[in-house]
């Protein structure tokens, strides 16, 4: 928009431009007039901001730094702080007297499905951010998560004989089948991931928007399993005995999910922080960068671009559980393409590549809506018109990891100007 | 050849559509020496680099590393194409014609990129920090510096790659290519674009690779590197070998100098003096 240079306009003839210009000037003019094409107000807001605000983002650099000098108890710590501020969020409107919006943001179901997204959200950034794969049929992981549990606990099967029987008493399972979807989801990503994954990017995307399809409309028609359009009714809630320990999740309110699923949050970053410093991160993000050099330095690419497609999947898995378990009842309309577009934005928005981002993504858009509840069926149009001017003012999100802000906006912009001063290179 | 061989290709031929770029070149690479590629543009030297690689697979023809097909395993049924992976994992290692570097990574990480081609950590090892994933972090590092140091780079370890200059982002990639422990390394024309200083320093850094028992496959279009540094040297022109040998002996045969200068040169041109 604004950033592009106005070479080869009407306002500047061609005899005017000297032919024999160096490449360094003509890039320096075109980068000049770009420069000079935005709005000088906005300019001199900007500036006019930066300055006020130049004591406060001075101490926020220093405190930067000394955070980053002593990374190895400092991250912890922060970690802790921040933990212990989400798992407190839901007392917020008992302990203080806040808006009525706030409150509404601080409920703790509405907290148990941020939590969830945020998890979803983490597991697609990996696909997305990190192996800079396309997936538009996440939510099928999530359907396979959550029908596993329907039928794994048994649900489903006292809805087939029509009467509401005798409710399974062995909770207890509830973990076990928590693994057991974890491992039934990376299978699924396994298997939907090793032949496609070969494909390049478009057919990759379109290959996933199909799969998600597949699994919500099998899951419609396998009446005898799934329950068909009926869904699966009274999937039991989970509970722990262990000990004198006793915990028992209730209805769909609970604050108590909210914590699990909180734990389930701490315990992925943690995850996918060890695997963002590790051999199979930087082999993502050397086939994002070149995939030719990347196989030609020994990454088998394939592999790599199928452990994150899995990671991915059995994150999904694992949020369908607790989805399942909480709402307790499951039906395939819930699956639909919408919500795999849904999370996708979540990592768009919040800066593909960056744990953090993936957080402020999911957060901001469960949250807005519930904050705007008057926006609330306008919500999809506001998304695509977000995304659309995210692209084009904010490629790189709100919270991006710095390495993929150099890719989409150092590269663009630069390779742009070069282009548009007359380099071919 | 009677020689120790580390890579023999037989008969290679590779056709694009109607083109062929490398029509039956056959050549030997002895253990330890510097060979040269050369050619006019669009000779195929790269084209066979690539096929060296994996990244074509030849029409026809075989490639042996170390007596062993690196191209593919088995046979019939079993048949299965080397991927460039493998090949690197075998031990040939390559530097590309248009520098491929992880620009977004910096120097050191782009090497140990390369050190991670024999490293074997898998998921599991990195979610739960191993002691295998440990050590070979560890010693990933450790060797990624020490052949930052022994190219001559290590000052620039923490500096992105594409903020490099030319010329050391040519070293960057030939740290990256010798962290993979290739046996054979291949370089795709690692003096373009660089001064006649720059140039020295490389042909110092190339010979100092091979002291180190690793055997290199040149292709270069500059001359003077080339016969300065070279122990054979092989012509391609048109996809097709028409000379091989000593680099005195390739200066002075007509069909290179005819290749190089056009015909006629040859009998015209006293001494051979094809620097390109």
């Amino acid at each position: 928009m604004s950033d592009k240079p106005p070479v080869n306009q009407k306002q500047e003839p061609s005899s005017t431009r000297p032919q024999n210009q160096s490449l360094t000037r003509r890039y320096e003019a075109a980068r000049d007039r770009s420069k000079a094409t935005r709005s000088a107000a906005y300019a001199r807001f900007r500036k006019a901001v930066r300055k006020d605000l130049e004591p406060v983002t001075s101490r926020w650099r220093t405190f930067r730094g000394k955070i980053e000098d002593n990374r190895k108890w400092a991250y912890p710590l922060i970690g802790l702080i921040l933990i212990t501020i989400a798992a407190l969020l839901p007392f917020l409107g008992d302990w203080f007297s806040i808006p009525i919006w706030l409150q509404r943001a601080t409920n703790g179901s509405v907290l148990a499905r941020t939590a969830l997204f945020v998890l979803f959200a983490l597991g697609l950034n990996v696909v997305v951010g990190f192996a800079g794969l396309l997936d538009l049929g996440y939510v099928a992981f999530w359907a396979i998560g959550a029908y596993t549990a329907g039928i794994a606990t048994g649900a489903h099967a006292y809805l087939e004989g029509g009467s509401v029987g005798p409710e399974p008493t062995w909770h207890m399972w509830m973990w076990a089948i928590l693994l057991l979807a974890l491992v039934v989801a990376t299978l699924a990503g396994l298997l939907l991931g090793s032949p496609t994954l070969r494909l390049r990017g478009d057919y990759l995307a379109i290959v996933t928007l199909g799969f998600g399809e597949i699994i919500r409309i099998v899951a419609n028609n396998l009446d005898h399993v799934t329950g068909g359009p009926r869904g699966i009714r009274n999937i039991p809630h989970p509970e722990i005995h262990v000990g004198g320990l006793n915990v028992v999740w209730g209805t769909l309110i609970d604050t108590k999910y909210y914590w699990l699923l909180l734990g389930l949050v701490v315990l992925w970053i943690v995850a996918i922080r060890m695997l963002d410093n590790s051999r199979i991160g930087r082999a993502w993000v050397a086939i994002r960068e070149d995939e030719v050099a990347a196989a030609s330095m020994g990454v088998n690419i394939v592999r790599m671009k199928l452990a994150a497609f899995a990671i991915g999947a059995c994150t999904a898995g694992v949020g369908g559980v607790i989805y399942a378990e909480q709402i307790n009842f499951i039906s395939p309309p819930t699956f639909n393409i919408q919500q795999s577009i849904l999370i996708l934005a979540m990592v768009v928005i919040g800066g593909m590549g960056s744990i953090g981002g993936a957080i402020v993504g999911a957060s901001a858009v469960v949250l807005i809506p519930e904050v705007f509840k008057s926006l609330d069926d306008y919500r999809f149009f506001a998304f695509g018109f977000a995304i659309v001017l995210m692209m084009i003012f904010r490629p790189q999100g709100l919270l991006p990891s710095k390495r993929r802000k150099a890719e989409l906006v150092g590269a663009s912009q630069d390779q742009q100007l070069y282009e548009a001063a007359g380099g071919s290179g | 050849m009677t020689e120790d061989a580390i890579l023999e290709a037989k008969s290679i031929v590779k056709q694009f559509g109607g083109l062929t770029a490398v029509k039956d070149v056959s050549l030997t690479i002895r253990r330890g020496e510097i060979r040269g590629l050369i050619g006019p543009n669009g000779a195929g030297k790269t084209t066979f680099f690539n096929l060296m690689t994996g990244i074509y697979a030849p029409t026809t023809g075989n490639m042996l590393f170390e007596g062993k097909d690196i191209l593919g395993t088995g046979s019939g049924l079993l048949q299965r194409k080397r991927k460039p992976y493998d090949i690197t994992k075998s031990g040939i290692g390559r530097t590309f014609q248009n520098i491929r570097l992880f620009q977004n990574m910096t120097s050191i990480e782009n090497v140990i990129v390369g050190t991670d081609a024999h490293h074997r950590a898998n998921v599991f090892d990195a979610i739960f920090r191993s002691p295998r994933f440990r050590r070979e972090e560890k010693e990933g590092q450790e060797r990624a510096e020490r052949i930052l140091t022994f190219v001559g780079i290590h000052k620039y370890a923490n500096e992105l790659a594409g903020n490099l200059s030319y010329g050391d982002q040519r070293r960057v990639e030939i740290a990256r290519a010798l962290a993979t422990r290739p046996k054979l390394l291949l370089l795709d024309e690692p003096a373009a674009g660089m001064n006649p200083t720059e140039k020295q320093r490389l042909n110092a850094l190339i010979s100092k690779i091979r002291d180190e028992g690793i055997t290199i496959l040149l292709i270069e279009h500059d001359m003077k590197v080339v016969m300065t540094i070279c122990d054979r040297v092989a012509v391609l022109d048109h996809g097709e070998k028409i000379a091989d040998g000593a680099p005195q002996e390739v200066q002075r045969n007509p069909q290179v100098i005819e290749a190089y200068l056009g015909a006629g040169a040859a009998t015209h041109g006293g001494g051979a003096n094809a620097s390109a």
